[in-house]
């Protein structure tokens, strides 16, 4: 089986959402309400509003496993750049928008760390969480480079089992490409075998950069990232102002130089223990403690 | 844009992580100065040599409880060693997580029988007497020594393995370092030896132990610091941020001068407050130890750098 994923064209989204709607419906998720009532005469349920440009959701969660950014950027006659909506003197505005998802990565920092094996790679090459497996122990919240990874479920409160995006592997299964893509009215989220899609992409960035669009780039496809990400994306500007990282890192990298430094620390403790404790050295120890009493009882 | 590049999500460990830190720092320090002390001390390390038979495995009966209660789903716990749908254990040498939770496992089972032993001690009759064996066996000999080396090792890996932890992440301040399990490490044996000062320093008049054990510790803390300052450098240009927010300041304050720079000054001033000096130094340092996970655990989590979503 082809490793299967997404590549995602920012500069055909549309800000639609239809990914999100498509996503909800599928894996039956309820919409994320922040102000739950708290009481039958409350006002009812209603999500408050970001503040950050058209985006009512804020970020990825348990129960938005896509998420479209809306970011805002604006550029003066003297060049400098603003991504705050909040800036009052914003001028040629441009939105860049960003249908966020897990990234299904090659070398997936989650996977990595999981200690109960409920991450696991399917056979698309995917990363699934196993929801029978995982106890919450919440490793891979730290690990995720990308902030895709949240607590949810029925004990809910920040605990819970880790949710995401499964790639619609059920739906794979039945040779179905995922909701998000299928859903998506501009083909800016695209699926399929990921060596076509990288060839696609790199067209698509040529195609750009003779219209003049030399900031166009992709970012995950090749395996500078994390070993790559098979869901990639075709970016107009630095991957920070998308809230990507340019750099992450796989979490295992630490764990061998941490060891070795604990080693070195606890050789010199060793040292210093084994001289402190020697017996001879207590025996002396222990006669001048004893002379000493005896001076102060002849005295 | 932002100069730091995180985007990673809170995991939401909190105090029972910080306490299980600290507590699994003392069980783990305990078990190496025990095995140091019963390997070259001989009789006369007898009054440490009970403690550190003591002290571990409560701690470790704790922190265990702590663990479970803190997981989303606490009746999975031991899906970290058992994989739930091949019933094959479950090991990632790799993943601090993984490998944490068996040194937890095997060094609790260690330490049960280190402690049951100092229970047992000399009893003859009665339940307990019908294991009179037990203490003879951990006790000395080869087994015992081998019994001791075991105690010494497990308790540095257990120690040192909650650095380890934190540090193999993507959180900004932990992953930013490699120097977390050594610290942990080094602060663990130092509160383990607080705890040992204060035990026998009230009872004992053979004041030449608590002298020994101070020895030892301030090799410990004079390391620390040089730790502290190793993870400080590590983390660059993030350290400013870190050392200007108040988890900086608990490291600073509370680690640092009232954990480390005061009892260092207290053991070297023996007699500047009379026979409570030691006992006040070593409070001190438990503190700090304390301090010192508090501050590092809190601040991976809530220090905002970069773009990362706070809460
Ligand atoms: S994006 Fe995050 S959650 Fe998705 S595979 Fe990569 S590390 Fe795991
Ligand atoms: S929370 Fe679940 S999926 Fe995440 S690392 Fe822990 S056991 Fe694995």
């Amino acid at each position: 089986m082809p490793a299967m994923g997404f590549y995602t064209d920012t500069t055909v989204c549309i800000g639609c959402k239809a990914c999100q709607v498509a996503c909800h419906q599928w894996n039956d998720l309820p919409a994320d309400l922040a102000e739950q009532p708290t009481g039958p005469d409350q006002p009812g349920q209603t999500r408050p509003l970001t503040g950050m440009s058209y985006d009512n959701t804020g970020s990825l969660s348990d129960l938005n496993w896509r998420h479209v950014k809306f970011i805002e950027k604006s550029q003066a006659s003297d060049g400098t750049l603003s991504y705050q909506p909040t800036d009052a003197s914003r001028e040629n505005l441009q939105w860049l928008m960003m249908s966020d998802v897990c990234k299904h990565c090659v070398n997936a920092p989650c996977l990595d760390v999981c200690p109960t094996g409920a991450i696991m790679r399917t056979e698309f090459d995917s990363v699934y969480i196993q929801q029978n497996v995982c106890n919450g122990c919440r490793d891979c919240v730290s690990a995720c480079p990308f902030g895709v990874i949240h607590m949810g479920g029925p004990e809910n409160e920040g605990k819970g089992i880790a949710k995401k995006c499964t790639l619609c592997y059920d739906r794979m299964q039945h040779s179905l490409a995922p909701a998000c893509a299928q859903a998506c009215p501009t083909a800016s989220i695209q699926f399929g075998p990921i060596e076509e899609l990288k060839t696609r992409a790199e067209q698509r960035v040529n195609q750009l950069h003779s219209m003049g669009m030399s900031q166009a780039r992709l970012y995950g496809a090749d395996e500078k990232i994390l070993g790559g990400l098979n869901a990639f994306y075709l970016l107009m500007d630095e991957p920070e102002v998308y809230g990507l990282p340019s750099n992450p890192k796989v979490p295992s990298r630490n764990v061998l130089p941490t060891n070795l430094w604990s080693f070195g620390s606890a050789i010199l403790m060793g040292i210093a223990g084994l001289v402190s404790f020697r017996k001879r050295r207590m025996d002396s120890f222990a006669q001048g403690a004893a002379e000493q009493r005896r001076q102060e009882e002849v005295r | 844009m932002p100069p730091v590049d995180s985007f990673v999500e809170n995991p939401h460990w909190n105090w029972f992580i910080v306490v299980y830190f600290f507590l699994g720092g003392i069980a783990g320090g305990s078990a190496f100065i025990g095995g140091l002390a019963a390997l070259v001390g001989g009789d006369r390390m007898k009054p440490v040599l009970h403690w550190t038979a003591l002290i571990p495995f409560p701690l470790l009966a704790i922190s265990g409880l702590l663990l479970i209660a803190d997981l989303g789903r606490p009746e999975r716990f031991w899906h970290m060693m058992i994989q739930n749908q091949t019933w094959w254990p479950m090991f990632k040498y790799w993943s601090p997580m993984s490998y944490g939770s068996w040194l937890l496992l095997i060094f609790s089972g260690l330490a049960f029988v280190n402690f049951a032993a100092a229970i047992i001690g000399g009893r003859q009759g009665g339940f307990l007497g019908r294991f009179s064996w037990l203490p003879r066996v951990v006790g000395g000999g080869v087994l015992g020594t081998v019994f001791q080396i075991l105690l010494l090792i497990f308790g540095y890996l257990f120690a040192s393995y909650t650095g380890a932890l934190v540090t193999a992440t993507n959180q900004p301040i932990w992953s930013d370092t490699t120097m977390l399990g050594a610290l942990f490490f080094i602060s663990g044996v130092s509160a383990a030896l607080s705890i040992l000062i204060l035990l026998t320093g009230w009872r004992s008049h053979d004041h030449y132990i608590v002298d020994r054990l101070e020895t030892v510790d301030n090799w410990a803390m004079l390391l620390e610091l040089v730790l502290i300052g190793l993870f400080l450098a590590f983390l660059g240009s993030i350290a400013w941020t870190f050392l200007a927010h108040r988890y900086g300041l608990t490291l600073l304050i509370g680690t640092v001068l009232l954990g480390l720079l005061v009892p260092l000054f207290l053991h070297w001033q023996p007699r500047l407050l009379g026979r409570t000096t030691p006992m006040l130094a070593a409070a001190l340092a438990l503190l700090g130890g304390y301090a010192l996970r508090y501050a590092i655990v809190y601040a991976g989590q809530e220090i905002p750098i970069g773009g990362r979503m706070m809460g």
